[in-house]
């Protein structure tokens, strides 16, 4: 039993780099197989991921993917745009509204006020109305904004939907007179 | 056969430790006030010099520049000696690297919090203290080789490998990535300019990780680890493959940090192949490093040093295998911009060189002195606090950084999920708070490690260098085989392996960044493209100041859902005046490339004075005082006239009329904002700002629309 094991030791032996530095030995182990694995698969899978974006794919997939993700945004578009929306049937909705005015919180009041009663940017609840006093026309500044001015377009961030319930909401807070409303601005004209 | 008797230089090395402990602290607890400033605004106590943007650059210097390259230098000129059998070539020298580094850490700790910065992440410092660092870094590497020179060992041992390919990699990188023109004592500006600096400045970043947190590391580990655990090391011929395959394959990974960005496409993807590769080159050194800790780990287990060793290891295999998965397009696209990369970072700077610096301490700190640890159970109590700590930091920035990722991209009913940038800021902010109390946790943990060893070192009292005697070089046998090989010459000879090195670590760089620098014509023009004007540039360099760019990106990615929340995706073109770029790596707030014309300026007023007036609930502190401080225009001309060596097209016309053109446009703002009801000076520092501000990303937008109306003809 004992020579046996004495002789499986030996085998199994590893031999030393015949130095030492401050004490410090090597042993000569074989690189481990599965670190060979590890070494030549990643650059197998480096060669082949490479192959697959500048040969098979051309090279040039960020721009491709970008405009084949756009293709399929812009399908949805032009419906929307021949249709015009009907607001006076939803003037009462009180989900739009309840809607309307948490989009209205989160994105229009720092500068309309939160109440609508202007700031950097004009009063909302007055009669006076620098781009128009149809609903279709304030859908229309906050689709594409007056950028001379700062106001940014919405249509690609909040979506035609969203836009809605806001005019619907802007609709609700006509003529509340809320503290500290920014003087008039434009033309008087009663939101219709 | 006579013995030499001489003694090691003991003392620089008890110097540097002891400034690593100090520089620790600080840089931890600098990092602390800023993660409390992420979601408590006051933190900054209404200071400039204590905003998050002037502090992000002073925490990661001192992180990784004071306290890990201080730790570095200490176990450097402990085991070089000590593997060389010599004192270090000069005492003289030693002594002037280390106060010139510490000279060079007060400068940075001086001149970062008062807004003097390049804007180059983990290279923020201005030039004169750039120079200052290639000088004590030259005078290192120097006593260094001189010191391999006059060794009396005739082989050098895998750890001086790593000191060496260290020591060269640096100042490569430092000096190719600060190459700058100065305008005056205090600025200058890069002499790349948009996605060539970015480039640049990406290889160096990358690389700063590669070969000051991972190469001195691992050195110091091959050391260590078998003179703690009296082991050998496993593999020789795994050590050969790893270190030649790491410093060699490290240096084309740069490019994974610009991924969907501007960068041209090949470069993005050789960055990821590269990055894969990585993986086993990595895990050579911890698979070692394991292995020879396991022989022994049953008689090594109580040993302090052991578990931080053995924890340390674990954090290196986890980083290491995120980095490349990070890299990956796919997930990049997620990852990119949010907290995840900040777990991924403090994995690996408290796990894996925290906790290497304490292995090596509590080992090498009573062998130099001579006696025994203090307390082993305090060393347990900081183990275990500190492992606490990165958990409670680490787990919740991945979670948050998941989510960001993906509610960014959200798309419902054809429009954005999350319109509103602060909503999304707002829901990760509880992780934020569990990010500063693991924060805090480490800090405590460290405060604990390091009051032991002072109480270690002061029992000790004064110990005198260690004396040995050693078989001078002449003396030494000659192995027949000592230049069998191209290693076996490297091994023998400290110039080859510096050669070698050199040669490993400049391929990438070579292959990836010269054809950028040679042709210029990667990127497509833009035809409307024009300079900064005066009063722009003015208001730039006040971002720069500030550090707007450590946490606003100017890097419109190539999504839908980045054009739809920002604009037109950002091109390679736009930014070619653009010294240095601002492109940034982290979105705490939203991008601003596209921020130009958006809003009025009155809007950028009010935001600037205080941001919640604008966005409710924003994190942003106030910047108030640019309302109040006059902006200095004495520089304007100067630094036009080197904007225009480095290729902008300013004319002698336009340069010597720059004051006259700044406050032309500026009293157009001012007039603007007084219709508004806004009075300020006309020179206050806040007008350039916004000057700038309404300048970002026009001109490509301008091009993208005339292109448009082009097509519609």
């Amino acid at each position: 039993m004992t020579t046996e094991n004495e002789d499986k030791n030996k085998k199994k032996e590893v031999k030393f780099i015949d130095h030492d530095f401050d004490g410090i030995k090597e042993l000569d182990n074989p690189i481990p197989l599965w670190f060979h694995c590890l070494f030549y698969g990643t650059i197998i899978l480096g060669a082949a991921y490479l192959l697959y974006y500048q040969i098979y794919k051309g090279g040039n997939t960020l721009k491709k993917d970008y405009l084949a993700s756009m293709e399929q945004n812009s399908g949805e578009s032009p419906k929307g745009e021949n249709v015009p929306f009907d607001y006076k049937n939803f003037l009462q909705d009180k989900d739009k509204i309840k809607s309307g005015k948490q989009i209205y919180a989160s994105n229009c009041g720092s500068c309309h006020g939160m109440s609508g009663q202007g700031g950097v940017g004009p009063n909302l609840t007055d009669d006076f109305w620098i781009a128009g006093d149809t609903y279709a026309d304030v859908q229309k500044i906050i689709e594409e904004g007056e950028p001379a001015k700062g106001m940014p377009g919405w249509k690609s961030i909040l979506g035609d939907k969203k836009i809605q319930d806001l005019v619907i909401y802007i609709a609700s807070i006509q003529g509340t007179n809320p503290p500290g409303a920014k003087k008039a601005e434009g033309k008087a004209g009663k939101l219709h | 056969m006579s013995l030499e008797r001489f003694r090691y230089d003991d003392d620089i090395v008890k110097k540097f430790i002891i400034a690593t402990i100090i520089w620790g602290i600080v840089g931890m607890f600098v990092g602390v006030i800023i993660a409390i400033q992420l979601f408590f605004r006051p933190f900054n106590f209404d200071t400039p010099w204590l905003t998050f943007g002037r502090l992000r650059p002073l925490h990661t210097s001192a992180v990784i520049f004071a306290f890990c390259l201080n730790g570095v230098f200490a176990g450097i000129y402990h085991s070089s000696q000590r593997l060389l059998k010599t004192r270090m070539y000069s005492d003289f020298l030693s002594k002037v690297h280390f106060w010139g580094w510490q000279f060079i850490i007060v400068l940075a700790a001086i001149t970062l919090p008062l807004g003097l910065s390049t804007s180059k992440e983990y290279a923020e410092l201005e030039w004169p203290i750039a120079l200052l660092i290639a000088l004590v870094w030259v005078i290192f590497a120097f006593n260094y080789f001189m010191t391999i020179a006059v060794r009396r060992e005739k082989v050098l041992y895998v750890s001086i490998w790593f000191y060496i390919a260290t020591i060269i990699s640096i100042a490569l990188l430092h000096i190719v990535n600060h190459i700058s023109l100065p305008v005056s004592l205090f600025k200058s500006y890069s002499a790349y300019s948009g996605v060539r600096d970015a480039l640049v400045q990406w290889w160096y970043g990358h690389n700063a990780v590669a070969f000051v947190l991972t190469t001195p590391f691992l050195g110091l580990g091959y050391y260590y680890i078998p003179k703690l655990v009296n082991r050998p090391i496993y593999s020789y011929r795994l050590s050969i493959v790893h270190f030649w395959s790491l410093i060699f394959i490290y240096m084309w990974a740069g490019p994974h940090h610009l991924q969907y960005t501007a960068l041209p496409e090949w470069l993005q993807t050789v960055g990821v192949v590269f990055s894969v590769m990585l993986l086993a080159p990595s895990w050579g050194g911890a698979i070692n490093f394991i292995l020879t800790i396991k022989s022994a780990w049953k008689e090594m287990k109580d040993h302090p040093s052991t578990k931080f060793f053995f924890a340390s290891t674990i954090f290196y295999l986890i980083a290491t295998f995120e980095g490349p998965l990070l890299s990956f397009k796919d997930v990049n696209r997620v990852a990119h911009y949010t907290d995840w990369i900040i777990a991924h970072v403090h994995g690996g700077a408290l796990g894996w060189n925290g906790y290497l610096i304490f292995a090596m301490f509590y080992w090498l700190v009573p062998k130099i002195y001579k006696t025994d640890l203090y307390s082993n159970k305090l060393a347990n109590i900081h183990f275990w606090i500190s492992l606490v700590g990165i958990l409670v930091y680490i787990i919740p920035m991945w979670i948050a950084g998941i989510y960001l990722g993906i509610v960014r991209e959200s798309i419902t009913d054809g429009v954005l999920t999350y319109p509103n940038y602060m909503e999304m800021v707002k829901s990760i902010l509880p992780y934020h708070y569990l990010r500063a109390i693991g924060g805090s946790l480490y800090l405590v943990g460290f405060i604990i490690g390091s009051y032991m060893l002072y109480k270690t070192i002061k029992k000790a009292g004064k110990v005198p260098d260690t004396e040995v005697e050693a078989v001078p070089f002449s003396n030494i046998e000659h192995n027949k085989n000592a230049f069998g090989s191209l290693q076996k010459a490297a091994e023998n000879l400290g110039l080859v392996m510096g050669m070698l090195s050199l040669v490993a670590v400049s391929i990438g760089g070579i292959i990836q960044i010269l054809p950028l620098l040679i042709t210029h014509s990667t990127e497509e023009r833009i035809p409307t493209l024009k300079p900064y004007s005066p009063l722009e540039l003015e208001g730039r360099d006040i971002y720069i100041r500030e550090g707007c760019n450590n946490c606003h990106t100017q890097m419109v990615r190539t999504f839908k859902e980045e054009v739809m929340r920002y604009g037109p995706y950002s091109k390679a073109g736009e930014f070619e005046y653009d010294f240095p770029h601002l492109w940034g790596s982290k979105q705490t707030g939203p991008d601003l490339h596209r921020l130009g014309k958006k809003y009025g300026d009155l809007w950028h007023y009010n935001h600037m004075m205080d941001p919640t007036t604008m966005t409710p609930n924003s994190t942003m502190p106030k910047y108030d005082w640019l309302a109040k401080d006059l902006l200095d225009t004495s520089y304007t001309s100067d630094k036009m006239k080197v904007m225009a060596k480095l290729g902008v097209p300013y004319s002698m016309e336009e340069i010597e009329n720059a004051l006259e053109s700044l406050n032309k446009q500026a009293s157009k703002i001012k007039n603007g904002l007084s219709t508004q009801g806004v009075n300020i000076s006309s020179h206050s520092e806040i007008i350039a700002l916004i000057a700038y501000l309404q300048r970002l990303g026009i001109d490509g937008k301008e091009a993208e629309e005339a292109h448009k109306e082009g097509n519609k003809k």
